[in-house]
């Protein structure tokens, strides 16, 4: 008789249980947010108001933070949920099994008293299973964690929903930063995104530099970085280059180098100013180069100065450019700029200059925003230049002499480290 | 484009009322105060003037067409003042910018405040263009020596109505320079190893240097030589200079020291260090 007692207890204690717990099965979970810690990396906004903080995913967000960790590393990772139900047990376990593999481990966590029927639970942060494979560098668009809940001991499990967030692992820690250089969101994409599953030096330097080569460079989020969008871009930082989407040579050299700096990848005189050599032609120094392609017509100045004939004048070369900012506008000109070597985003970017800033990695020069390659110095002047110019200011107005005489100057270069 | 301009314009404006750090020191003439800070974004730099009987964050602020880039190490603006003549070393980053021609002088009378016509676009355009006073002979000289930069630095003041003095660094090499209309005379080269910005000034028609260690040197064409408890007992980038050009003297601040508000006259008084 004893014996029957016990045995109709265990039922009814089994069936209310699953009564109990089949209120759980309807009831309303929500992931609240999620927030990545253990050394993964500061992340600057391109917009420049400053870095991405935690939780890096949220419900409400409509967009989320991406993340970023040096590969050797685990991510860890912390959960907030939310259980909306008329009753609720005193605690619940939690998992999350993650891209690459990664599963953050089972763990019991207290459902919060509440005077709604809506009850708070939190995922301590906890080490993922396993590492980012040392010295390789990843990409993950998304990196997804599928969360579960257990509601009996994790014996069964029940999908909760998933985080999604960008995460970048870097080969190696970061260079530090600089006034320049700094950790901003788009140096990370397209540095990751590029070099996915690289390890060498040579191999990053070369997959970041694929990024240049098609002259559409993108930020982050697959928005085009122009060269020159408009002519007078004021835009000379990496800072500003992200920021406006829009500017001058310097800029995108320094993203290009900045994309092997965030690798951990060094370099030194990495950094190449590119001017004329300032020799001096009919009493005046030549300080312009003109890229191509740019037209010779009939040359008006050849008493003036017989080694530079072709003459232009202007008020100021940009300074008075009428919209749209996408054309030189001369007073007078004897050499029209035409459309020739593209730069990034852009068929016909600026092409009168006093200087250039390219990259120098390994002795070969990177002109990252025309996103061609030279050998030597000497084979810049020749694949890239239509001419040189020397220039002088008469009252409000400059005169500009031109020649296409390649031997007239030569580029000489500045180097230093970025 | 107009929103453009806009958004140029008020990014100055607002920059001008709020990020204040000075660039090398505040110069005290007629009772005036003037200094200078760059625009962290488009490089052009800013001078500032006011009374210094009102606080700094009572200044004009005037547009420049000069300013300096942000390459690392940073070389601070490089300005100096000479009656109405405002001197620069124009070395913001800029394809037109031609490092050989980055001695600008020009009017103070005529500087004008920011505004939607004196915008930054309009002041690098100017500063590209406006033919420089010399030729930057100190610079190319350097680059010759040596084209790979390693802490190179430079400053440039004016020494007396005839002459503007340069020192500039690189590679553990200093060499100083004077300018004196018709041309340029340099110092033999010495070995002085500097890692970070020094800034040059004026006292009793001599020129010093004042090294980020803190130390200060008496400065020629001819000779270099320590000049002995002339130390603020800080380092350069942790504060300004004060040339006091009214009482002949040269004082020393700590930047953690500047209060905007307090009047200029009063803060001299209760926070800067003599050095002479």
């Amino acid at each position: 008789m004893q014996k029957i007692f016990r045995c109709l207890l265990s039922v009814f204690v089994l069936l209310t249980l699953n009564t109990f717990a089949q209120d759980f099965t309807y009831s309303n979970i929500s992931i609240v947010s999620a927030t990545f810690s253990g050394g993964n990396l500061n992340i600057r906004k391109d917009d420049g108001t400053g870095s991405y903080t935690a939780p890096q995913w949220t419900a409400a967000g409509t967009t989320q933070s991406p993340v970023a960790y040096v590969s050797g590393l685990a991510p860890t990772v912390a959960g907030a949920f939310t259980i909306t139900c008329a009753s609720v047990p005193d605690s619940v376990f939690v998992r999350g099994s993650a891209s690459d593999g990664i599963n953050f481990i089972a763990k019991k966590v207290i459902v919060a008293a509440s005077a709604t029927t809506t009850h708070n639970f939190l995922y301590p942060a906890t080490v993922g299973s396993h590492i980012f494979t040392a010295s390789i560098v990843r990409f993950f668009k998304p990196f997804t964690i599928n969360w579960e809940v257990s509601f009996d001991n994790g014996t069964t499990w029940r999908a909760i929903g998933a985080t999604n967030n960008t995460l970048y692992v870097t080969r190696s820690t970061p260079q530090a930063e600089g006034t320049d250089y700094k950790w901003y969101h788009t140096v990370f994409d397209l540095s990751c995104r590029n070099a996915q599953y690289q390890s060498l030096d040579t191999a990053i330097i070369s997959h970041v530099w694929s990024e240049f080569v098609d002259h559409v460079v993108l930020n982050y989020n697959d928005d085009s970085l122009f060269y020159y969008k408009i002519m007078n871009s004021p835009n000379v930082t990496l800072g500003s280059l992200l920021k406006f989407r829009d500017a001058e040579c310097y800029t995108f050299a320094q993203l290009f180098l900045s994309s092997i700096k965030i690798q951990g990848v060094v370099r030194t005189n990495d950094y190449v100013y590119i001017t004329p050599i300032n020799n001096t032609v009919c009493g005046h120094t030549v300080n312009r180069f003109i890229v191509k392609d740019w037209s010779f017509g009939t040359p008006s100045a050849t008493a003036a100065c017989p080694a530079f004939p072709y003459k232009n004048t202007y008020v100021t070369s940009v300074g008075t450019m009428p919209p749209p900012y996408t054309a030189y506008v001369f007073t007078t000109s004897d050499v029209t700029d035409m459309v020739g070597i593209p730069g990034s985003c852009n068929v016909r970017p600026a092409s009168y200059f006093n200087n250039h800033q390219i990259a120098k990695l390994d002795g070969v020069y990177y002109d990252a925003c025309y996103g061609v390659t030279f050998p030597t110095l000497g084979a810049i002047k020749t694949a890239a230049f239509s001419g040189w110019s020397y220039r002088f200011t008469v009252g409000a107005n400059t005169e500009a002499y031109f020649s296409n005489d390649m031997s007239q100057s030569d580029l000489s270069e500045t180097i230093t480290t970025f | 484009m107009k929103p453009f301009f806009a958004l140029l314009f008020f990014t100055i404006m607002s920059f001008a009322v709020s990020a204040q750090k000075i660039e090398r020191k505040i110069i005290i003439e007629n009772n005036r105060f003037y200094y200078s800070t760059i625009d962290e974004e488009f490089q052009v730099a800013t001078l500032h003037v006011g009374n210094v009987s009102d606080g700094l964050k009572t200044a004009k602020s005037l547009a420049l067409p000069a300013g300096r880039n942000f390459n690392d190490p940073v070389v601070p603006f490089s300005w100096d003042l000479s009656r109405d003549d405002f001197y620069a070393i124009n070395f913001l980053n800029h394809p037109l910018n031609d490092r050989n021609e980055a001695l600008k002088r020009f009017k103070l009378s005529a500087l004008q405040e920011w505004s939607d016509k004196v915008t930054v676009l309009n002041k690098i355009v100017e500063s590209v263009d406006l033919t420089p006073f010399a030729y930057n002979d100190p610079y190319l000289f350097t680059i010759k020596r040596s084209n790979t930069l390693t802490n190179f630095f430079f400053d440039g003041i004016v020494l007396n109505d005839t002459t503007f003095f340069m020192a500039i660094t690189n590679s553990g090499e200093i060499s100083f320079w004077n300018y004196n209309r018709l041309g340029w005379k340099n110092s033999e080269i010495q070995k002085l190893s500097v890692d970070a910005f020094f800034t040059l000034f004026e006292y009793k028609k001599r020129a010093y240097m004042f090294l980020n260690n803190g130390q200060t040197y008496e400065v020629s064409t001819k000779t270099i030589s320590q000049a002995p408890n002339k130390t603020p007992g800080a380092t350069l980038s942790e504060g300004v200079l004060i040339i006091n050009k009214d009482d002949n003297t040269v004082k020393y601040i700590k930047n953690s020291q500047l209060d905007f508000n307090v009047p200029l006259n009063e803060l001299i008084k209760k926070r800067a260090i003599e050095i002479f």
